[in-house]
């Protein structure tokens, strides 16, 4: 397996025994290329990170190439990044002329609204291209855990949303999810109901609140997810707001991830460049895969690379 | 006209059908192209005009079309008629890849306004054909498909002709069968002594709609032959779910007339009526014989006498109302 650098021709610095990888989450956006308002306009002051003015510029296969060059990376699955939604097709088309310049990425999950009149459509039209395999929306949301949206439009309970959301499995394409935490048992009642639709869980269903009680109340809704078989997680994105990236922490939330789904249903994913406003690459492949080395080789190289290699089906 | 200047006059709201109905005019008569391809040579691969050497065709040499045809050529060449729309049918695209040719289709579209409909290649004894189908009934290109069912020359034809990716193939008809959970329609292009096999897949299959195209094709232009062409288009039009694309017609070493096309397209409509034919192009393929407005030039010739609301339907309303222009 050719990693992305010798495939580009570049210098890697992996040392010989390193795993090979599959970043299962990452984005990559030229802002001159493409509008992403929330980028190049409007400055979000909520968002999840706090301040995020250093990933306001572009991002592109040669940063992606220069920031993994510790890394043996062997493929990469990009996840649309909030392009305008009037570019869902063009962000698509713009991942397939990368791929064909540098070798990735590998798979593209798509955006695309479930509730309009014309998802059919859109969906068709990802379809259409060859490295599509699944397709990023998020539902409506509520602002915290004390109140529902329960059932207005655009909610996981919207019938015009599920309606939307079906579709995907006529055009053998996953479902991307990702919601605030207090949502996870509304996504477990989705993918209970579509058994057959496979789901990737985005940021390990995002544990911000650590505290004790906190992370008692965020297992209580990652279990009722992950007693959903054809959910999946990505170990990503342990960033929070107000906090540094620490190994400690995090570790206990991979830990318990990893206890809940089992190494066969969690993939490695960096969340690059967003989670580069809080660690290096490196300090999350390698933490990773330090916390998962009591497993076992064979647990890391699943986690690593072969799950994503399955579950977005991906040709090497 | 350039595309976008000719775009912009369908834009600026002019009511060609009205302004027709006026003046009567047959540069007024606006066209709905029912079949034409646009080809990017340098860009995709299309196995018949990349490939040498060339593969035998019904037109000869087709060497002067290998070349790139897109839509500033068709109008480029395409004279004074007010073509206002156009359905591109797949032009024999890389095989391994039927999903290819739309994908660049709709960029075309997106950037150009032309085609507004197509009809994609698909192959329906593939094992995969109920997801390509799939994308294509809920593509807002995508109208129809088209895959050339084997066939064989007339001398080897029996009645009972059967083969592997025939009409008549088991594995072929079950995924001819999915066309209508999909609303797709399935294009026939097929010698005409193979048209009672249509038949009975019109029958079999009646919430299915079959556009038989160029006419089916009447190479041989013996008093024997077209009586035989007759016959058999008789025998297909009985079915109502069978439309008919007149088109396709050169014949090779004569320029396009209307003493040698006359009878023939004349034959056509009386046999499937003025509500289920469509005049076409198939450009840039008869390209290989003849130029594209001297085959508007000639169908307009042909039905001068014609009750002009019946030149609207061969024209333009046949074809937008099937393909849902």
């Amino acid at each position: 397996m050719l990693t992305l650098h010798e495939r580009n021709g570049l210098d890697n610095h992996a040392p010989g025994d390193a795993l090979p990888l599959i970043d299962a989450h990452h984005h990559l956006w030229n802002l001159s290329e493409g509008r992403y308002p929330w980028l190049q306009e409007a400055y979000h002051e909520d968002f999840f990170l706090g301040d995020y003015h250093a990933i306001r510029r572009d991002f592109g296969p040669g940063d992606f190439l220069r920031v993994t060059s510790n890394q043996r990376v062997i493929g990469t699955v990009h996840v649309e990044a909030e392009r305008s939604r009037n570019e869902q097709i063009a962000e698509t088309q713009w991942l397939h002329r990368v791929h064909e310049r540098f070798g990735f990425p590998n798979a593209v999950v798509a955006h695309a609204w479930f509730d309009r009149d014309d998802t059919a459509h859109v969906l068709a039209r990802h379809a259409s291209f060859p490295l599509v395999r699944g397709i990023r929306s998020k539902p409506v949301t509520s602002a915290g855990p004390g109140e529902s949206v329960s059932g207005q439009r655009g909610t996981m309970q919207d019938p015009a949303w599920l309606d939307g959301f079906a579709l995907l499995e006529r055009f053998d394409l996953s479902w991307d999810l990702r919601v605030p935490p207090w949502h996870l048992p509304e996504a477990a009642e989705v993918a209970a109901a579509f058994p057959r639709i496979r789901i990737a869980l985005n940021h390990a269903g995002f544990a911000w609140d650590r505290s004790d009680a906190g992370l008692r109340r965020w297992r209580g809704w990652m279990e009722k997810l992950a007693a959903q078989p054809n959910v999946h997680v990505k170990l990503s994105e342990f960033g929070l707001k107000d906090e540094p990236w620490r190994y400690e922490s995090n570790r206990v939330i991979v830990e318990d991830v990893v206890a809940m789904f089992g190494v066969g249903r969690c993939m490695f994913a960096s969340n690059y460049p967003v989670a580069s406003l809080r660690a290096s690459y490196d300090t999350l492949a390698d933490g990773l895969a330090r916390m998962l080395a009591p497993l076992g080789r064979e647990a890391q190289e699943r986690v690593f690379y072969r799950n994503a290699l399955d579950f977005y089906r991906i040709r090497m | 006209m350039t595309t976008r200047e000719h775009a912009a006059a369908e834009m600026t709201g002019i009511d060609w059908r009205a302004r027709f109905m006026q003046t009567g005019c047959d540069d007024d008569l606006p066209i709905a192209d029912a079949h034409q391809h646009f080809f990017d040579i340098g860009r995709n691969y299309y196995p018949w005009l990349c490939d040498r050497p060339l593969k035998p065709f019904r037109y000869g040499d087709y060497e002067r079309i290998c070349r790139n045809f897109l839509p500033a050529d068709y109008f480029e060449q395409c004279g004074p008629h007010k073509v206002l729309k156009t359905v591109l049918i797949e032009g024999e695209w890389d095989p391994r890849d039927p999903l290819g040719e739309l994908r660049w289709v709709d960029e075309v579209a997106s950037q150009t306004g032309f085609p507004h409909a197509m009809s994609a290649q698909a192959w329906l004894d593939r094992d995969d054909i109920a997801s390509v189908l799939a994308v294509y009934g809920a593509h807002p290109l995508v109208k129809g498909i088209r895959h050339k069912p084997a066939a064989v020359t007339r001398d080897a034809y029996r009645d009972d002709f059967r083969a592997p990716g025939s009409m008549r193939d088991t594995k072929w008809r079950d995924g001819y069968a999915l066309l209508a959970r999909h609303d797709l329609m399935f294009e026939l292009q097929v010698f005409w002594w193979h048209l009672a096999e249509a038949a009975e897949l019109a029958r079999d299959f009646p919430s299915t709609r079959i556009v038989v195209n160029h006419t089916a094709l009447p190479s041989d232009r013996s008093v024997e032959g077209l009586a035989a062409w007759r016959a058999a288009l008789e025998r297909l039009a009985r079915e109502p779910n069978v439309h008919l694309k007149i088109s396709g017609i050169c014949v090779p070493g004569e320029r396009w007339n209307v003493a040698r096309n006359g009878p023939v397209v004349l034959d056509a409509i009386r046999i499937f009526g003025v509500e289920r034919c469509s005049f076409a192009s198939n450009y840039p393929v008869d390209g290989i014989v003849d130029r594209l407005a001297d085959i508007f030039d000639g169908f307009k010739a042909i039905t001068r006498s014609f009750d002009p609301r019946d030149r609207l339907r061969l024209f333009y309303d046949n074809t937008a109302r099937i393909y849902g222009l």
